[in-house]
């Protein structure tokens, strides 16, 4: 029953980090393209949902940065300031920018960044919390959200303006939108969790947490643009399905799996 | 605007959705070892206790069940828009919420014993495969529930809020009562069953908890086994009576009068808690001559 496989044995898997600049630029890339590209046309609107994917990935690493400073059942509330944090700077872009539509992405984008420094400056220097990539981590935290509520907007209802942002808050989709972004972003790190937790797995998981908010932003998009949320549908599973299968392979690597059996033995140190 | 009579009776039909629903919330909760109680699930590989305990970290409770809520509201909204029968709305709206939560719950389990594989703790692909139903199936009676009585809150009662957002709302309020109420029941009772009750943590035990089951091995369902005899229905009937109790003073007086008797329900509730405190204390305690009997043996 004790194979050597179960054994307790400290076998630190092997890290390959990708750098969090890389990471950044891609969140921030992808996200913009893909929300003026889900506007243009509603048959594009699925085009939203590589920016949500990408989002997720900014965000969850942000999380994962931050959290891994010994934050353990602070990660979920880490996870609720990117959407917290951005939603008044969603808001007011859409407002500053009413009249020129295109620039709503990028100025709520600056603002949420600037809300998420005064946050992160706030946690440093006011609360005291001794972690040195609070502010950056908290700042890129913001953004991120901002991007992910902007491109949910545009895969529901095909247009990211103030009429667009309106018709969600009407509708109550606004907390959906809300509560399926801030898990995708707190879910990966929460989940993995613990002492061999490695980026790679982590980004894995929010690749297919941003993947099943694809599939759920198609859902919802049925009542605001009708047939074409299909394709956001498909598109949402066909990526979910490639990410997850991802993660679940990764995991089964990187863990000791066994079918069934008895709770191993282990040496007591 | 309907009559006090058809109104009690749907505030009472609210009430019991919402019984049911905090009874089937408490116990997935207690399937999948989320929340307060998860802390020690997490903890007990580190501190060499292996287990066969589902690891269930999708946030806490509340958020998790404003997740599923939410979910389940938006497809049923959509599917009502497009003039499906209400039930079969609620039903499809929660099945579509309970495969998402299966998703996440499974992605939690593997991830995080994944990251424990320096201490030695295996994936085990049969608790993957018999827990994920039951937390599932939970999950979805929870959510039709909290469904139901939003809707009739929505469409009966005309609430101003649209129907998401008070199902949203909803789910939030049933993970908070569920972990505060039923997870005690869980946490502190079954996973240190071995130890006296009511007498605190001792902080060395942190992370021992009970691994064995009364034949074999304990495994997360036994868990829902045990707290369906109390801590279930307690958060049940905890939740069953803030949505009655609450929709009943707004429903019987007016704007004001709602308001003091909303103070007079609290301080009631207050008083009578205090008073089973002190029967209980009096009744069972004091509790450091109850632990010097129970651990001293003699």
């Amino acid at each position: 029953m004790t194979g050597s496989s179960c054994n307790a044995k400290a076998e630190a898997v092997a890290e390959k980090k990708i750098s969090n600049n890389l990471i950044a630029a891609l969140g921030i890339a992808v996200p913009l393209l893909g929300i003026f590209a889900a506007s243009f046309n509603s048959l594009f609107a699925f085009m939203g949902g590589i920016a949500i994917i990408f989002a997720t990935l900014w965000g969850a690493n942000g999380v994962r940065t931050v959290a891994k400073y010994g934050i353990g059942t602070g990660v979920p509330s880490i996870g609720m300031v990117a959407l917290g944090g951005s939603v008044a700077a969603v808001v007011a872009a859409a407002h500053l920018a009413s009249k020129t539509v295109l620039l709503i992405p990028v100025i709520a984008l600056i603002l949420a960044l600037l809300s998420g420094l005064l946050i992160g400056i706030s946690a440093r220097y006011i609360l005291k919390m001794n972690i040195p990539v609070m502010i950056r981590c908290k700042t890129e935290i913001c953004g991120a959200g901002a991007l992910l509520i902007l491109s949910h907007v545009a895969t529901i209802t095909g247009s990211f303006d103030l009429p667009g942002l309106k018709n969600v808050s009407d509708t109550g989709i606004v907390l959906f939108i809300f509560i399926i972004g801030a898990l995708g972003i707190l879910h990966p790190y929460n989940a993995c969790l613990g002492a061999d937790e490695r980026q790679g797995r982590t980004l894995k998981l929010s690749l297919a947490t941003g993947s099943a908010q694809v599939i759920l932003a198609g859902i919802a998009s049925l009542y605001f643009i009708g047939l074409p949320g299909m394709i956001t549908i498909l598109f949402g599973a066909l990526a979910w399905f490639v990410t997850y299968s991802m993660f679940v392979r990764t995991s089964f690597e990187e863990g000791i799996v066994m079918n069934t059996g008895l709770i191993p033995e282990v040496e007591h140190k | 605007m309907m009559d006090v009579n058809t109104g009690l009776g749907l505030v009472a039909l609210m009430g019991a959705a919402a019984t049911i629903a905090g009874a089937a919330e408490d116990l997935e909760s207690d399937i999948g070892s989320q929340s307060n109680p998860n802390s020690q699930v997490q903890l007990a590989p580190q501190v060499g206790v292996l287990h066969r305990i589902f690891n269930k970290a999708i946030s806490g409770e509340p958020p998790a069940y404003a997740f599923y809520s939410s979910i389940a509201a938006t497809v049923a909204w959509i599917l009502m828009n497009a003039n499906f029968n209400i039930i079969a709305a609620f039903a499809i709206g929660a099945f579509v919420a309970s495969i998402f939560h299966g998703i996440y719950a499974s992605t939690a389990y593997m991830g995080r014993i994944a990251s424990q594989r320096r201490y030695g703790q295996p994936i085990y692909l049969d608790v993957i495969y018999n827990h994920l139903p039951p937390i599932m199936a939970h999950g979805f009676v929870a959510t039709f529930c909290i469904l139901g009585l939003s809707y009739i809150l929505w469409h009966f009662f005309e609430h101003p809020f649209p129907f998401v957002m008070l199902a949203f709302i909803w789910g939030i309020t049933v993970g908070a009562i569920g972990s505060s109420t039923g997870d005690v029941h869980y946490g502190s009772e079954r996973e240190y069953q071995n130890k006296p009750f009511g007498s605190g943590l001792n902080a060395a035990l942190s992370g021992k908890i009970v691994t064995k089951a009364e034949i074999g091995t304990r495994s997360s369902i036994d868990n829902a086994w045990f707290c369906a005899k109390f801590g279930g229905p307690a958060t049940g009937i905890t939740f069953g009576l803030i949505v009655f109790l609450d929709n009943w003073r707004t429903l019987v007086f007016d704007q004001f009068m709602a308001i003091v008797v909303g103070f007079v329900i609290v301080a009631l509730l207050i008083v009578a808690n205090w008073l089973l405190e002190v029967w209980a204390r009096k009744s069972y305690g004091p509790y450091p001559e109850k632990l010097a009997m129970l651990e001293g043996g003699a």
